[in-house]
């Protein structure tokens, strides 16, 4: 069967199983004694065995399929879950991710698992030496959780017994991927039917066909035939028997009596707790299902596709201001109304699209439980992290990129932010190091905010890292308030790690994290309390596609500015403008604003000079300046064309839209312009 | 074998490109300049909804610049994902040149134009092939 057609599907699904397996497995370290997250751990581990193995990636399925047996035990209540398996857990899933990852890449997914597969084993048999033992004891585990039997049955087995018939124990499991289970099941009956007596079924035969099962369920079977006889039986497409095994009656009975042996005096308090547990499990479950349900609504859509839509809902703007533009010219009775529904419409569209568009930013937020605590660990600081506003959305483009920068900020709060228990306990701070990351809509834009309880920047090493690595002179800081020396930790060139760790501090820091969110719209900005801890806020657009612009004309050239960048406009005599220290300059209610010529700074061509200029007034971290221009146009909603890879990277423009009349403006990018 | 191409007038010589790499050719319209672009690269155009940077093939070439005529015409070329414009004065003619009328070393090294790949002769004509990989390399 050729499946490479299903590859994409399979990737991005491995990726999937494998997010929720990182976070089962976090869950479970934390919650030891919560089955249902076992469950999950199970069935992620368990799916990703039946995928990779009809992709034909075997050592995906085998490692799974160890991992299975190890779960399967903690599961069954035989193994405690104990920080040595959580770490192999974590390593499979780490090797797992490795290895779908080189199939994303064209590869073959050949990591040694070896190794990690024979420590599986050790810790699967960590009370039960031997492989053949675990076995047996696996299937008595199964009869004792799932099956009860009474007096009836017993009776029954002991009859056939006595008729010389053969009494079998078959657990069939359906693929998880099989849509009319209820179907199978009842082939499964149909075939074993004409071959002996189905004695009892677990779960009931009319459930069973009713499809109230997972994925697996046990018959018993009164017959003549011999194993092969059955196995040939259920050769039915998407079923598998697991396991086939004799049982006689005799045993059965030794089981219930071991059981009813097993539950004396402390087992019942256990069962009490047991009990208790499954009242959260209960609601957990039913939280699981809403889930669930919510799943089976959603379409995967090509990014490709809504890329296209977009560009199609991106010209239809363009038309519609076009439209507009000769409305306003040609004023006809009938095309002003037609316009304003056409206008209503696309924005409607534009808003849909852009929904559409939209994923939630758990989807990133969901990989740090897991490298938070890799990191406590391996730095021996306690920390508990706080996701809030995980269900804010974010355009898909944005959610890809963002991924990265937080990274580095997280690993920058761990390592230079919390200080370690015996520091924090002398500071008076609570041993365990708070570490939140809160993301919330925030009028058109979302902000992301790391903050930690840390020990916050430090001014005076900032200044003193400054004048060392000559990013500023000792002029120029003795001007700087503090705001404004914190801030050039996104220099570049500037760390303030003592010493390179492999976590951070590589002197690559935070400039990179700027440079990386300016080139999404966006912005970060540090609040820092020394003592207290410190916060970087990341401010980015909700879509990267469509944004609200100034479009400004400076001689013959049109420029968009960013409303997002924009805190003012004003209007300015030529007069006015003073100088100080060669730099042009305008009073702006009581404060010198510095001004910038865009003529100059982007060598506009042209002569014409005229009495009154406009000044817009733009922000660029805490900073203000006045960008001076010559006409204001006004506002509008553009397109961003990018200019392709060719003319990518140049600085202080961040694309191009087309105007109404079909002309085309550059968008100015003010982080990177000033 | 034979191998087709469209031969373009750039100053008063002719030279030629593959005509795979041609997306489609268009009138000179309008062109937006950007500030802080290579020299070479005058601007942006609208093609269709579409923003496009345009090289000017005389700067590029380092050939003599003619004014711009009812011929001046924009090639829009694509190489894997880059889609970019390159001014002409004119656009001649589809050709068919037989690798074996294709002079690889000699002339080119005399002719010292490191966009050149190869010159096809027909007949008496003499055309450049460009090297377009290299037009659009901004290093060189």
């Amino acid at each position: 069967m050729d499946v490479s057609q299903y590859l994409d599907i399979f990737l991005e699904e491995s990726m999937e199983h494998l997010q929720t397996l990182n976070s089962g497995v976090l869950n479970m370290e934390n919650n030891p004694e919560r089955l249902d997250i076992i469950d999950e751990i199970f069935r992620a581990a368990h799916t990703l065995k039946g995928m990779s193995a009809t992709m034909g990636y075997n050592a995906i399925a085998k490692l799974t399929h160890s991992m299975e047996n190890l779960l399967d035990k903690i599961r069954s209540g035989k193994i405690l879950p104990n920080p040595e398996i959580t770490n192999s857990l974590f390593k499979c899933v780490d090797v797992l991710e490795e290895m779908v990852n080189s199939i994303r890449e064209g590869g073959a997914p050949d990591a040694d698992i070896e190794g990690l597969m024979k420590t599986l084993v050790a810790l699967e048999n960590g009370e039960n030496p031997t492989e053949g033992q675990a076995e047996t004891l696996k299937s008595e585990e199964i009869i004792k959780n799932e099956v009860h039997i009474n007096e009836y049955d017993i009776n029954i087995f002991k009859e056939a017994e006595q008729r010389d018939l053969n009494i079998w124990k078959i657990s069939i499991h359906i693929s998880p991927e099989c849509l009319m289970k209820g179907v199978r099941a009842f082939m499964v009956f149909r075939n074993l039917e004409e071959i002996g007596e189905i004695v009892k079924a677990v779960p009931e035969v009319q459930d069973i066909e009713d499809e109230k099962f997972d994925d697996h369920f046990i018959l018993f079977l009164v017959s003549k035939y011999n194993e092969k006889e059955i196995y040939e039986a259920l050769n039915i497409s998407e079923v598998a028997a697991e396991e086939i095994e004799r049982v006689s009656s005799e045993s059965v009975k030794v089981d219930i009596e071991c059981t009813n042996e097993e539950i004396g005096l402390p087992k019942n308090i256990q069962k009490a707790e047991i009990e208790e547990d499954n009242t959260k499990n209960k609601e957990n479950n039913k939280i699981l299902s809403n889930k669930k349900s919510k799943i089976h609504q959603t379409v995967r859509v090509d990014i490709g596709r809504l890329d296209s839509l977009m560009n199609l809902v991106g010209e239809l703007v363009i038309n519609k201001t076009r439209l507009e533009q000769i409305s306003i010219s040609s004023d006809m009775d009938g095309l002003n109304e037609t316009i304003e529904h056409l206008d209503r419409v696309t924005t409607d569209i534009q808003s849909v699209v852009q929904n559409i568009r939209m994923v939630s930013v758990e989807q990133v937020f969901n990989r740090f439980p897991r490298m938070v605590r890799d990191l406590s660990k391996e730095l021996g600081k306690d920390i508990d992290l706080i996701l809030e506003g995980k269900e804010t959305e974010l355009d898909r483009t944005v959610i890809d990129e963002i991924g990265d920068p937080l990274v580095h900020l997280i690993r920058n709060a761990i390592d230079h932010g919390l200080e370690s228990p015996e520091d924090r306990k002398i500071s008076g701070k609570n041993t365990t190091g708070i570490l939140k990351l809160i993301a919330k809509h925030d009028g058109n834009q979302v902000t992301i905010c790391v903050e930690d309880d840390g020990r916050g920047l430090n001014v005076d090493v900032i200044k003193e890292k400054a004048l060392k690595k000559k990013l500023v002179t000792l002029a120029e800081i003795e001007e700087m308030d503090e705001q404004e020396i914190v801030n050039m930790i996104f220099l570049s060139g500037f760390s303030t790690a003592k010493e390179v760790t492999d976590i951070s501090g590589r002197g690559v820091g935070l400039d990179v994290v700027k440079n990386k969110i300016a080139s999404l719209n966006g912005q970060v900005s540090v609040v820092t309390k020394q003592g207290q801890g410190s916060q970087f806020i990341i401010k980015l657009p909700l879509t990267l596609a469509i944004i609200q612009a100034l479009l400004v004309k400076v001689q013959e050239e049109t420029f968009a500015i960013p409303l997002a960048n924009i805190d003012e406009t004003t209007n300015l005599e030529r007069g006015k403008i003073k100088n100080i220290q060669n730099q042009q300059v305008m009073i702006l209610r009581d404060k010198v604003l510095p001004l910038i010529f865009i003529r100059d700074i982007l060598d506009v061509p042209g002569t014409k000079e005229t009495g009154e200029i406009y000044v817009v007034v733009v922000e660029k971290g805490e900073r203000k300046f006045g960008l001076v221009v010559e006409e204001l146009i006004g506002q509008q909603e553009i397109v961003i064309s990018s200019f392709g890879k060719l003319l990518s990277g140049l600085s202080g423009i961040a694309g191009a839209t087309i105007l109404g009349d079909g002309s085309i403006s550059l968008i100015l990018d003010i982080g990177a312009l000033l | 074998m034979d191998y087709q191409f469209v031969a373009l007038k750039i100053g008063n010589e002719e030279y030629a490109v593959d005509i795979l790499a041609i997306k489609e050719i268009v009138r000179w319209t309008e062109i937006t300049r950007v500030p802080k672009a290579p020299p070479f690269v005058i601007g942006v155009i609208n093609l269709r909804g579409n923003v496009i940077p345009v090289i000017d093939s005389h700067l590029r070439l380092n050939v003599s610049q003619n004014e711009i005529t009812a011929f001046t015409r924009t090639v829009i070329f694509q190489l894997e994902d880059i889609v970019v414009g390159f001014n002409v004065d004119q656009v001649i003619e589809v050709i068919s040149i037989n690798d074996e009328q294709i002079e690889k070393s000699q002339l080119i090294a005399e002719s010292d134009n490191k966009f050149i790949k190869g010159i096809g002769k027909i007949d008496d004509r003499l055309l450049m092939i460009l090297d377009l990989h290299k037009i659009i390399d901004f290093n060189l």
